[in-house]
């Protein structure tokens, strides 16, 4: 597959979209809804950034303001350095051609073959007969589906229907990816086939990624920065590990929990604390956090611990998570070994 | 003896001296005539339907067209003009038709009025299988970038084509039944032949001739039809 030769194509790192206080208003009648509420975003060239929250966060309005699909309200946005707020309908249809995107429904024409499905943006974008040939051959070798070429959509499985969308997207060797839900229609094992596409998509292609969902996994999967949104403000962003690890907002602790046992409260906590008696404390563990040699010399003090709940992940090569420890001892003791712990990681009481 | 009686010994008396070689001239003048309206009003009406139909489902309310006053006036005309029975539809349009094609009766006239009426039933039939299109399937084309006609004719016309066909053969019948009235305003045809030379001289045989002919004729469309969107749709 050749490489994006395009000479807007600059050195990672630079900045490839860039949302400075959007908003987007929807007005039904008498009703507003802001999808979108100043939102301060920028995402760099060669990275794969994921924008997660729950359903009507406002994620898929934000990634159709990127690629023009619906007017910014207000703010300004770049892609590449072209100005999308404000620019009229011929200008986008310009722009769009170097921005792919996939869909969570995949959004094959059924009435075209998945040759001739790959090769639309082709003709859109001019190309001639023999260049769209020979491209549309090459995508298909690149997701895998030159056997297909000639299959209509109806006769393929949703992780090929989504191999095929992928191919279509890149198809004009477009400079940024936009992907909006792709895996959620996906089984699980679709679903990483589908990921690890995109990854070498941005890998070996050098395309930017924008990876919309309300899946912990698919971030933490292929994302290296990650958004966190909610009621159309983005509450939280950063790398993926720093975001995860330390969640500072109410969102995305409950994205965490869907991946690791975090903290337990309330019943979980009253259940957890009848079966054990001891004292019940719950700590982080990060990478390099020295928690095991505090814990192996409390038996000094005549302390024990158990580790009764919890969970570790990795991300991006790095661990984090927390333990639920159960102590058992003197009270002053206990205190001690706290304070101890206390000085290499955050530690919190479990309280029903 | 009874009315009913007599007619029906007069139907089986005229029944057994049918003269066909008198009539086989005006029969095959029939089947030209019926022919050539039912072909030129679907195709007329046709193209005009598919226009009319097309910019009905584009103007609605997020769709690429989306224009709120044309589309209320499109759908106010389009459910003014349907209900109107088109034996009406036929006098009532000799004003429009005097000032346009300057005769209010004959086969032009008829084939006016039929593409009239036909319009606005294809238009009909048009919004409603392009409605059935995944809108995402039209988000994924703007996304590509593609303009709002190459939208219409590469992705909407093709995703709905099979449907399309059906609908249109569905439509062949209607017009059929038309062109069968068209007799009234002198535009003669199968409808106007049974009529004439089988039903007041009871004659069922030359009636019931012109009927099995009509059947013929639409079983053709409807297999033709059949066999198209089948091959469209790939089913
Ligand atoms: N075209 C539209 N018209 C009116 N409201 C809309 C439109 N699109 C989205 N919204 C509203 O904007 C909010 C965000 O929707 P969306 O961006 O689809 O969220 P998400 O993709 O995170 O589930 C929702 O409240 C939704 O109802
Ligand atoms: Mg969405």
């Amino acid at each position: 597959m050749s490489e994006n030769t395009s000479e807007t194509t600059g050195a990672p790192g630079e900045e490839m979209v860039v949302l400075s206080d959007v908003s987007k208003v929807f007005r039904t009648g008498k009703t507003e809804v802001t999808a979108v509420d100043s939102v301060d975003l920028t995402v760099n060239r060669g990275e794969i950034f994921a924008i997660i929250g729950y359903s009507g966060a406002g994620k898929s309005t934000l990634v159709r303001l990127i690629n023009g699909l619906e007017p910014t309200t207000s703010g300004t946005l770049t892609v590449d350095g072209r100005t999308i707020s404000g620019a009229s309908e011929s200008e986008l249809r310009k722009v769009r051609t170097d921005i792919g995107m996939i869909f969570q429904q995949f959004n094959l024409m059924n009435s075209k073959t998945v040759a001739a499905n790959v090769a639309f943006p082709l003709g859109v974008a001019g190309w001639s007969r023999e260049r769209r040939s020979a491209r549309v051959k090459e995508l298909l070798e690149f997701v895998g589906l030159e056997s297909k070429a000639k299959s209509y959509p109806d006769q393929l499985s949703g992780g090929q229907k989504q191999r095929v969308g992928i191919a279509r997207a890149l198809a004009t060797e477009p400079h940024l990816l936009l992907a909006d839900e792709s895996t959620s229609a996906l089984d699980p094992e679709t679903t990483e086939e589908v990921l690890r596409l995109l990854k070498r998509v941005n890998q070996e292609l050098g395309i930017t990624v924008v990876v919309i969902t309300h899946e912990m996994d698919v971030v933490s999967t292929i994302a290296d920065r990650v958004a966190v949104m909610e009621k159309g403000r983005v509450v939280e962003q950063g790398p993926v590990y720093d975001v995860f690890s330390n969640p500072r907002t109410e969102p995305a602790r409950r994205f965490v929990s869907t991946a690791v046992k975090t903290l337990p409260t309330g019943d979980a906590a009253a259940k957890l604390k009848r079966r054990h008696p001891g004292y019940l404390v719950n700590v982080e563990i990060k990478d390099q956090t020295p928690v095991g040699s505090v814990l192996a010399h409390i038996g000094q003090r005549g302390v024990s611990f158990n580790i009764v709940q919890g969970g570790l992940e990795t991300l991006q090569g790095r661990t984090y998570g927390t333990l639920t420890l159960e102590l058992t001892g003197e009270i002053t003791a206990i205190d001690a070994v706290v304070e101890q712990l206390k000085t290499v990681t955050t530690v919190k009481e479990v309280r029903a | 003896m009874t009315l009913a009686s007599t007619t029906l010994a007069a139907g089986s008396l005229s029944a057994a001296s049918t003269d066909w070689t008198l009539l086989r001239p005006k029969l095959s003048d029939a089947v030209v005539d019926t022919l050539i309206m039912v072909s030129a009003t679907m195709v007329i009406a046709g193209i005009a339907g598919l226009i009319i139909g097309t910019l009905l489902y584009t103007t609605r309310q997020g769709n690429i067209l989306q224009n709120r006053w044309v589309n209320a006036i499109l759908n106010f005309v389009v459910n003014f003009i349907r209900p109107i029975p088109f034996i009406i539809m036929v006098v009532a349009l000799g004003p429009l038709m005097m000032s346009t094609i300057q005769v209010t009766i004959g086969i032009e006239a008829a084939i006016f009025a039929m593409v009239f009426t036909a319009t606005f039933a294809v238009a009909r039939i048009v919004e409603q299988n392009l409605v059935s299109i995944d809108p995402g399937v039209i988000e994924a084309a703007r996304a590509m970038g593609a303009s709002k006609t190459k939208i219409m004719f590469s992705v909407m016309l093709p995703e709905a084509l099979g449907p399309l066909i059906l609908g249109y053969t569905f439509l062949v019948i209607g017009v059929v039944d038309m062109s069968a009235m068209a007799g009234y305003i002198g535009a003669g045809g199968l409808g106007d032949f049974a009529l004439q030379e089988g039903y007041r001289r009871f004659n069922w045989e030359v009636t019931w001739v012109a009927v099995l002919i009509i059947i013929v004729l639409v079983q053709f469309v409807q297999l033709l039809g059949n066999v198209l969107a089948r091959k469209v749709m790939r089913r």
